[in-house]
């Protein structure tokens, strides 16, 4: 019965998935079932269609830009958060979850004012500034779950023996957190890849692959669109999964 | 090759520390000389790691100065300090090995390569951990991680040696063992160790001086047979070993200082106290357990009592008796032969002891 309830579930989870993954190797134009004759002329046409390429380009850029901006300022936030005891703390925490629990139609529309007031231009800037304030939402949590952890008097020792602070950063604190700082990285990263509603409102002309995709979802579904989709797919998931296996790695080895 | 390290005396300077409304450490003022092996000795929450911290550059003294060789390092910050410390934890660099552990101090101050080699098989043998320089501190025993920690700080060449309850985590055996190491290598080396420990018996056995700290304030500084003979708090006389204090008042001061004690039922003499008592002062008696001599001997000394046995406790090489003396409990230390002679429980039996033996010291509040 258990057994039963497992694949409801998961089928319940992938199917739609999945269903554009095999839509994607599917010769008709149209999606229909069954599919009669399978074909990867979809993937050629997406990866030789240059708007789609110049979109994939442009998240590309935002992407690992918003992961490292992300991790590094989520870095120095934990670590302050972590090594510090004061009032409120627990509110502070609560307050960094906020991004994440904020619809992103009103945080996107919230930006799209804060920019045009200030007469900040679209551009992918503006993607990268909105996705990295997940992205350090999320990158904060992460690296302050695994600083807790992390013993003081390590980069006390390495004072003790001579290491000016930013030598001891990197020749002890970097090392033996950086799992904590690829998951926070490659979420962000994953965030930024494939979020969409915020980047429509702020990045203007330029188009980033889910803006692309969505744009020419209005003149109907395409198989090359079914093909593009499904490597995203499989780059988020990849990506997605490492992360969160860095994430959940064993935390109690310093 | 590097320069033979001169050791260096560390001064304290009416030294206080504040955590918010707490003072952690009052007031503290001490010299430790060259190459001395002081312990600072309290209770937990006395003050006495903040102390060592401060020295190390960890924390800062709110009020007051810390010299090393005579010159303030309280604007030095530890990263440039000539003090070198082995943590409670241990903290050695989990994804380091061994050897990359020991030549992390050399590495940051630019000693050559092969010569870092050299000093790391020097400084394994002189820690008893040859041919261990490739293993991960995870793969090490307790005992052996702690030999790692203890060569990491000393390869460096420091002035001065800081040891944060470093035994603290290892099992009695072994903790005896590194004892007498850690000796060894103070002999060897010659530089100044500050220990923190609040074990008495590991700062008796280890320490040229002993530094007694309760309540943020060293109550009393002095080599071990000094501090036991002649205790100056009520405090430091129950810490160091084990004591009988008792509540008493002064009768006579001069040449024949006396006391009355038990609510003024039983006088005894003392020796004249280091510090100066009036007639009516309320004071503690300190008198140690193995000073008490029991049966008919116990008459030729100059304080005799008689004492009702409440409890006769085996202990191994010795007895415990525990009884009162005009009502007011006493207990004493004595060699199970002498005990098997008398005493049962219920039996009223002759204690003694000599003026000479009784230390007065202000009554505990």
């Amino acid at each position: 019965m258990l057994r039963v309830y497992a694949v409801l579930i998961f089928a319940f989870l992938y199917v739609p998935i999945l269903t554009i993954i095999v839509f994607s190797f599917g010769e008709s134009v149209y999606p229909t079932l069954p599919i009669t004759d399978w074909t990867l002329e979809w993937y050629r046409t997406a990866l030789t269609d240059s708007q789609l390429l110049e979109a994939l380009t442009k998240s590309l850029i935002i992407a690992p830009l918003v992961g490292f901006i992300s991790a590094t300022v989520g870095l120095l936030a934990a670590r302050e958060l972590a090594r510090r005891e004061f009032r409120g703390k627990g509110l502070v925490l609560l307050v960094l979850l906020g991004p994440l629990l904020v619809p992103l139609i009103v945080f996107g529309l919230g930006l799209l004012l804060l920019f045009s007031s200030l007469d900040v231009p679209s551009s992918i800037w503006g993607a990268v500034i909105a996705h990295s304030v997940f992205g350090i939402s999320l990158s904060t949590l992460i690296l302050y779950s695994r600083l807790i952890s992390f013993r003081e008097s390590l980069m006390e020792s390495a004072a003790d023996l001579g290491a000016a602070p930013a030598r001891a950063f990197f020749e002890v604190m970097l090392p033996l957190v950086f799992p904590a700082f690829a998951a926070a990285f490659l979420l962000s990263f994953t965030l930024s890849f494939d979020e969409f509603i915020v980047a429509w409102f702020v990045i203007g002309f330029d188009t980033t692959l889910p803006v692309e995709i969505w744009g020419r979802l209005r003149y109907g579904i395409t198989p090359e669109i079914n093909a593009i989709a499904t490597v995203v797919l499989l780059v988020s998931l990849t990506l997605g999964v490492l992360g969160q296996k860095l994430a959940s790695q064993r935390k109690d080895e310093s | 090759m590097s320069q033979e390290r001169q050791p260096a005396g560390v001064s304290l300077i009416d030294v206080t520390r504040r955590f918010g409304d707490v003072e952690a450490v009052k007031n503290v003022s001490f010299d430790i000389e060259a190459g001395e092996f002081v312990s600072l000795l309290g209770p937990s929450g006395c003050g006495k790691t903040t102390t060592l911290r401060m020295i190390a550059g960890f924390e800062y003294p709110d009020e007051g100065d810390i010299t090393l060789d005579g010159k303030s390092i309280v604007a030095t910050p530890p990263y440039r300090r000539d003090t070198s410390m082995v943590f409670q934890d241990y903290a050695l660099f989990p994804h380091r090995s061994v050897a990359q552990n020991l030549a992390f101090g050399l590495r940051m101050r630019k000693i050559p390569k092969d010569e870092i080699r050299a000093k790391i098989e020097t400084m394994l043998e002189l820690v008893e951990l040859p041919g261990l320089g490739d293993r991960k501190p995870d793969q090490l025993s307790g005992g052996q991680q702690q030999r790692v920690a203890l060569g990491r700080a000393l390869i460096v060449d420091p002035a001065v040696l800081l040891l944060d309850e470093p035994l603290g985590a290892l099992d009695l055996q072994l903790r005896k063992q590194m004892q007498l190491e850690l000796k060894r290598i103070h002999r060897e080396i010659g530089i100044t160790f500050i220990y923190v420990t609040h074990d008495q018996e590991e700062a008796i056995t280890m320490s040229d001086r002993i530094a007694v700290m309760n309540q943020g304030s060293v109550e009393q500084i002095g080599p071990a047979t000094e501090i036991y003979a002649r205790p100056e708090t009520a405090f430091v006389a129950e810490f160091i070993g084990d004591a009988n204090v008792l509540l008493a008042t002064v009768v006579a001061v001069g040449e024949k200082p006396t006391v009355t004690f038990a609510a003024d039922t039983l006088t005894m003499e003392v020796a004249r106290p280091a510090r100066t008592f009036s007639e009516r002062d309320v004071v503690s008696a300190v008198v140690r357990p193995e000073n008490v001599s029991i049966g008919p001997d116990a008459d030729s000394f100059d304080n005799v009592y008689d004492m009702e046995v409440s409890e006769v406790i085996f202990a191994g090489s010795y007895v415990r008796i525990h009884g009162l003396i005009g009502g007011s409990p006493l207990w004493l230390t004595t060699t199970v032969s002498d005990a098997s002679r008398s005493n049962q429980v219920g039996s009223r039996v002759r204690v003694g002891w000599d003026a000479g033996d009784v230390v007065l010291v202000e009554w505990k509040s």
